[in-house]
């Protein structure tokens, strides 16, 4: 056998060993679920454990992102205080007093900044807020049924102690609907940090938006992206505005990709 | 005598010319006959066979032929000159006659039969399809009566029918298909959803509805009222026919969308899960898992000597000795003499050598056992005549004179306001009308509040036919909201409406 015959008769052996080695990894790729096993419940691939901002991402990806339409949202304090809002730009495009009107644009991620908050003191909270849907209400009636964003004194503590709260704010199911309104329940709903939260939201109606109250806080060294995505934000303010004559215009503002427009209210 | 000699001549050489040219004359032969009268003479059974087929004739032989033929045919029996069908001339000269209508004697059966049958033929499909309950209208004349939608009564050309039956009465075209042609789904009422923009079909999650029939829809079992969901509200009445009917309102739509929120907390000090503690926390090493099976710690000994058998002939062979399965069963020892009712078995001294068994045998073969089955009084069954009769006077009794639209209830619901936020009270007016001609009673109307709208106690009023009559049973539903039943105390006449109102707050 001269080296060429050698040399055909190794590559095909190799080649040989190829395919086998082939067919025994696809194998073993098989899933192992026998076929009469029924499938599993929904997938949910995002979770409370997803990156923030994942969820409106694919949003937008999936169901178009509309900019024209802005939702109302209603963010109460504790108590009252002062709530900052940013919005891809580590300088606020609004400040309210809560509870603070504001309407903002579905997909995108904001940054709150809580502060001056009477049951706490030298509290400050930066929490996130990831609006993934929106309402579609009557001509004339959107401002009538703001998305609550509330904070609790029990998320001020919990963020004391260094937990980190993952709330997700969905649209009850009316058929499925409590008597009480089960968004001022005495005792939250709660699931534990093992469950998917948002799951369990899109089990009691549709979520709308999902709430991350930590301890993070911002640095000199923070990017533009830990104030969120750039997302359009309009704030009305109302208490700090009430002292003001009744004849002072209207303030509007922009910064980056958003718009404030700070209304007095008559 | 020569006349007869030239008759028989003239016959015998056309039988033989129409032996040659294949001609079927039939000749008797009998006895001569005169000559002048042949075919009279004739009997009657020949006549029929008088009319031969000829096939073909030379020019003597068929001028003969048809000359005695013709002759026949004349001087046979005359047919029925009504038979006798005319000319077309003389057809169109013929005086029109029209014949007297037949007076009959009235039948007094004849009347209950008919609408028997009508009435059978209406109602089995009530029985068979519910959903054809509302395709069946009233036909409105001088004596009506229900009849299908789907029938058209021809006129009747005698309108003075005995027995006074009136006109159209039981004349119809060929049925159509009975279920109800697909109509158009809005003219409903059930269907219908009171809403202020459409989003309410796209985002119905947003909205508070009340009204309708959904999901399962509002059926009876075991007399009992089923499928009231939330948000359901149907009107129950009786219709002239005692017959329980279901009429659900149309859905209301109001925008008031709710929302709830569900967290988790995650960290260490708090709410922290723990399944196991850290001294038990698995080390998933290579090592720790691996598993060290050696090939002969499994090797199992299986050697044939060990698990085999052996199944030789030898081995398995049983000897059973012909006496161990050796039955003597003669045929003495098995025989029983019965003779007659005496049942008198007959057991010979000799049969007493078989077993016990056998003698067990014996006596079960007692005739008079037997004969115990076969009880007259079993056999005999009476006929069902009795039953036959009853069957029919019972549909001729189901004829009945309808003299206008039965009796139907329509409802509809309304809302103060379609938009609401929690705690605002919204005033809902149920409206209901009878659309037919005669009474509905025993009406309720059943409103199943969604856990969303609590009833506001005392602000229920019941107006029905220009009076206040009724009354409200609240009670507490599944899903922790009310259910509202308002009972009219009276029926509601052909023609007239009543309303409800109540007022319910927004949760």
């Amino acid at each position: 056998m001269t080296n060429e015959h050698q040399q055909s008769g190794h590559s095909w052996v190799a080649v040989m060993l190829l395919a086998a080695a082939c067919c025994c990894s696809a194998q073993a790729q098989q899933p192992a679920r026998p076929p009469s096993q029924s499938p599993p419940d929904r997938y949910f691939p995002l979770s409370q454990h997803s990156p923030a901002g994942q969820h409106a991402h694919w949003r937008n990806i999936l169901q178009g992102h509309d900019p024209s339409w802005l939702q109302p949202l209603k963010i109460e304090a504790p108590g009252g205080g002062r709530v900052d809002i940013f919005s891809g730009s580590r300088v606020a495009v609004g400040t309210a007093v809560s509870p603070a009107r504001v309407r903002a644009n579905v997909g995108h991620l904001y940054r709150l900044r809580i502060s001056d908050m009477p049951k706490h003191p030298g509290v400050e909270l930066f929490p996130t807020i990831e609006l993934i849907d929106r309402l579609h209400p009557p001509e004339g009636h959107a401002d009538t049924f703001p998305i609550p964003i509330i904070f609790t004194d029990a998320d001020i503590e919990a963020v004391t102690r260094g937990d980190l709260v993952t709330r997700v704010v969905y649209l009850e199911q009316p058929q499925l609907a409590q008597v009480h309104d089960p968004l001022r329940r005495t005792i939250p709903q709660r699931v534990t940090p093992n469950e998917n939260v948002l799951q369990e939201a899109d089990r009691l109606g549709r979520p709308m938006a999902i709430i991350r109250i930590g301890g993070r806080r911002p640095s000199t060294h923070s990017a533009d992206s830990f104030f969120g995505t750039g997302g359009t934000i309009q704030v009305a303010a109302r208490a700090e505005s009430a002292a003001r004559p009744a004849s002072s215009p209207s303030l509007i503002r922009q910064t980056g990709a958003a718009v404030v427009r700070m209304n007095r209210r008559k | 005598m020569k006349t007869k000699r030239t008759h028989i001549l003239t016959l015998l050489a056309a039988a033989g010319l129409s032996g040659m040219t294949g001609c079927t004359l039939l000749v008797p032969t009998y006895e001569p006959l005169p000559e002048e009268n042949l075919a009279e003479e004739l009997p009657n059974e020949y006549q029929a066979e008088f009319a031969p087929v000829v096939d073909s004739l030379d020019e003597v032989s068929a001028e003969q032929a048809v000359a005695s033929v013709q002759q026949a045919v004349e001087q046979a029996q005359p047919a029925d000159p009504q038979d006798v069908l005319p000319s077309f001339e003389e057809f169109e000269e013929l005086p029109v006659q029209v014949a007297e209508p037949l007076i009959e004697e009235p039948n007094p059966f004849a009347q209950m039969e008919q609408e028997a049958e009508v009435t059978a033929s209406a109602q089995m499909p009530l029985e068979e399809n519910p959903f054809a309950t509302a395709d069946f209208e009233v036909e409105e004349g001088a004596s009506s009566r229900v009849v299908p939608a789907s029938f058209t009564p021809e006129p009747t050309v005698n309108p003075a029918a005995p027995n006074g039956i009136p006109s159209g009465a039981t004349n119809f075209h060929h049925p159509e298909p009975r279920l109800p042609t697909p109509q158009n789904p809005a003219s409903d009422p059930a269907e219908l959803t009171v809403a202020l923009t459409p989003t309410a079909q796209t985002h119905p999650d947003e909205y508070i509805f009340d009204g309708g029939d959904r999901n399962y829809p509002v059926h009876y079992q075991g007399g009992e009222m089923h499928g009231i969901e939330t948000e359901d509200t149907v009107a129950e009445f009786e219709d002239d026919d005692g017959k329980r009917q279901v009429q659900p309102t149309n859905r209301v739509a109001i925008y008031a969308p709710r929302f709830g929120s569900v967290e988790t907390v995650s960290g260490i000090q708090t709410d922290v899960k723990l399944d196991k503690p850290v001294g038990g926390s698995n080390t998933t090493t290579t090592n720790a898992l691996a598993e060290v099976r050696s090939p002969v710690t499994n090797t199992r000994d299986t050697l044939a000597a060990g698990v085999g058998s052996r199944s030789s002939a030898n081995a398995v062979e049983t000897t059973l000795t012909p006496q161990a399965s050796r039955r003597t069963d003669g045929i003495i020892q098995t025989q029983s003499r019965s003779r007659g009712q005496e049942a008198q078995t007959s057991v010979s001294p000799g049969n007493l050598e078989t077993t016990a068994l056998q003698q067990l045998n014996i006596h079960i073969r007692e005739p008079s056992t037997a004969s115990a089955r076969l009880a007259p009084g079993k056999e005999a069954s009476t006929s069902q005549a009795t039953q036959t009769y009853s069957t029919y006077r019972a549909a001729a009794t189901l004829g009945r004179e309808v003299g206008g639209r039965k009796g139907k209830l329509h409802i509809t619901k309304e809302a103060s306001s379609l938009v609401a936020k929690a705690g605002d009270v919204i005033t809902f007016t149920i409206r209901f009308a009878n659309t037919g001609d005669y009474n509905v009673s025993r009406i309720r109307i059943v409103d199943n509040l969604t856990g969303r709208l609590e009833y506001v106690d005392g602000t229920a009023d019941i107006e029905a036919g220009g009076n206040l009559g009724g009354d409200l049973t609240v009670e507490q539903n599944k899903a922790g909201g009310e259910k509202l039943t308002f009972t009219l105390n009276q029926p509601l006449q052909g023609g007239q409406s009543g309303t409800i109102t109540f007022r319910a707050q927004v949760r």
